[in-house]
């Protein structure tokens, strides 16, 4: 790891604690590193090995959680190896799932728009524009409950993340920095921007399913209203799209 | 049905069993009780099965009031507890009734303390679990006036059972072994992270504890690692100040600070017992040493039964006879404060 490796390079099988072994498929995030991650977790579901304890995709790697019970670490990690030797592109194909989520871009639930205006450059208007104008596909669920990573966003979103790490951002905020945008669905502090919210949370205590999304999702945000937000229901996404 | 009503909490209090398996796909953290020896040794005092939920108290106990009869037990960092003021043993099974006064206080040994009920605590289960995160508003939060309810229809057990105290607080050396980000750290910090003594802080909670390396830091590795990656208990992540924390049962999923090294699975009872200001090493061993250590811990806690002691016996057998209560009725029996 101490050299810059190359694409070719990957995937890197380490050992993570005593009882998991995370694969990395890249280095950072990349559309098609994150789809590698997320192939391997379908197969890895496929192989259905029984010392498996977890599986965790993120967004360039991937967590395998082993019961040191039933195996040891290195067989773990040479059938985990075959398993990647094995993968061939494409050979496991499921339908992208798609989602419209409506965002309130103003007001309260945009505490740091103006601020986020002031640091691109760019107006409000077309800020809210660019953000609704893209397909955007989860990348990994993490950090809290139900909480998205969502990529990619166009250049005029590579902010930093602010400085201060005071705010706490509500179930259903929407975050940028670092052209991501986050989709949260239980309340975190936070140091990205706030830019709005959604009457939609993606995860829910008292009802199976418990979570909206998995990664490899596709999200497209459309803006509504104060009013929209606070009388307008939105349920009926999760009975579109439950059923998993 | 008989409940233990909280009446005070001198510290932090959840209810925890072995946590959430399965959902960290989904960002929620594994939790579960930071002692998964002593939940064990506390389920084996009352006959529960192993995945029974149990009140952790992090940091002091409680005052508790009985509302019917039932058999309860204790375990963990050891605390005085008194039952309408009379001192019972800590890790014994014992029966209470109606109206009685248990009070949980002054932390002798160890951090975490637990309480159990007969067939675990009857919280609210989600997600497979009835373990507490406050954050994520998953499973119960035992607060004052909250009763703590038995699963079981019997609730009386066996009373006056009684386990050893555990060898493993205090402990001065804790087993590391390298992990994925290992490499992108200083060779020189590398080498000083099992030559140096580090101490442990009071800044700790369920989700990580704050470590500080004694005479030295570890350099932060800004830049590095941008992009989060999944996180398992035991991770020791430098933090981009060089903070240097050791992260918990309630570590976030994923995480993008830099990871030095993971405590390995069997140590993490060590270190969660560990007091503020105690010192220790840190020793690297190989992931098949690690391994063996896990399975060796496994069966110990599966024969946690054999250990079992009734309460009182041959006087000479037992190491902490004076905090046992043999004059109950004549005088308060309290123990002299020798520990």
């Amino acid at each position: 790891m101490a050299s810059v490796k190359s694409i070719s390079d990957y995937p890197i099988i380490h050992t993570i604690g005593d009882q998991a072994l995370m694969v990395m498929f890249g280095d950072g995030y990349s559309k098609q590193v994150n789809s590698k991650v997320l192939e391997f977790d379908r197969k890895l579901s496929q192989a259905d090995f029984c010392w498996i304890v977890e599986v965790v995709p993120a967004i360039r790697s991937l967590l395998v959680t082993i019961d040191p019970l039933y195996i040891e670490m290195q067989k773990a990690e040479h059938l985990i190896r075959e398993q990647i030797n094995t993968q061939q592109e494409s050979s496991i194909k499921t339908a992208t799932r798609r989602f419209n989520i409506p965002v309130c871009y103003g007001s309260q639930y945009s505490p740091d728009l103006e601020h986020v205006s002031l640091q691109t450059g760019v107006n409000k208007e077309k800020l809210i524009e660019l953000h609704c104008s893209c397909d955007l596909s989860v990348a990994c669920l993490g950090f809290s409950p139900g909480l998205a990573y969502l990529a990619e966003l166009p250049e005029e979103f590579n902010l930093p993340r602010k400085v201060s790490y005071n705010a706490t951002a509500l179930p259903g905020s929407v975050l940028v920095a670092n052209r991501q945008t986050v989709f949260t669905a239980a309340a975190i502090p936070t140091g990205w921007s706030i830019i709005g919210r959604s009457p939609v949370i993606g995860f829910r205590l008292n009802q199976s399913p418990h979570f909206l999304f998995q990664p490899g999702d596709e999200i497209r945000f459309y803006p509504i209203t104060e009013e929209q937000f606070q009388t307008s229901n939105y349920d009926k996404i999760w009975d579109a799209y439950g059923h998993y | 049905m008989a409940t233990i009503e909280i009446l005070d909490l001198f510290g932090s209090a959840t209810i925890q069993d072995k946590g959430r398996i399965g959902f960290q796909r989904y960002g929620v953290p594994r939790g579960g009780a930071m002692d998964l020896y002593a939940l064990a040794e506390g389920q084996v005092l009352l006959q529960n099965e192993p995945n029974s939920a149990a009140l952790e108290m992090q940091f002091g106990g409680g005052t508790f009031k009985v509302h019917g009869t039932m058999t309860l037990a204790t375990s963990g960092g050891q605390m005085e507890i008194y039952l309408d003021n009379k001192p019972i043993p800590w890790k014994s099974s014992f029966t209470v009734n109606e109206n009685q006064i248990l009070q949980i206080k002054k932390n002798i040994s160890g951090v975490y303390s637990y309480l159990h009920l007969p067939g675990g605590i009857a919280s609210t289960k989600i997600l497979g679990s009835r373990s507490t995160h406050i954050p994520s508003g998953l499973g119960d939060v035992p607060k004052i006036g909250y009763h703590l309810r038995s699963t079981s229809k019997e609730q009386i057990r066996q009373e006056g059972l009684f386990l050893p105290p555990a060898g493993y607080y205090s402990s001065k050396t804790i087993n590391i072994v390298h992990g994925p980000h290992s490499a992108l750290f200083d060779k020189k910090d590398l080498e000083l992270l099992t030559q140096k003594k580090f101490q442990m802080s009071s800044s700790r909670n369920r989700m990580g504890a704050k470590i500080i390396p004694l005479g030295w830091n570890i350099s932060a590795q800004t830049g590095k690692t941008l992009v989060s990656d999944p996180i398992v208990p035991g991770d020791i992540q430098v933090a981009a100040d060089g903070t240097t924390a050791i992260l918990l049962s309630d570590s976030q999923p994923t995480g993008g600070y830099p990871r030095i090294a993971s405590v390995i699975t069997s140590d993490l009872f060590k270190i969660a017992q560990l007091k503020p200001g105690e010192e220790f090493y840190f020793k690297l061993i190989d992931r098949i040493e690690a391994q063996m250590k896990f399975k060796q811990k496994t069966r110990e806690m599966e024969h946690i039964a054999k250990a079992l002691k009734p309460l009182i016996r041959d006087p000479g057998e037992v190491r902490d006879l004076l905090s046992y209560n043999f004059i109950s009725g004549v005088t308060r029996g309290e123990a002299d404060d020798d520990y």
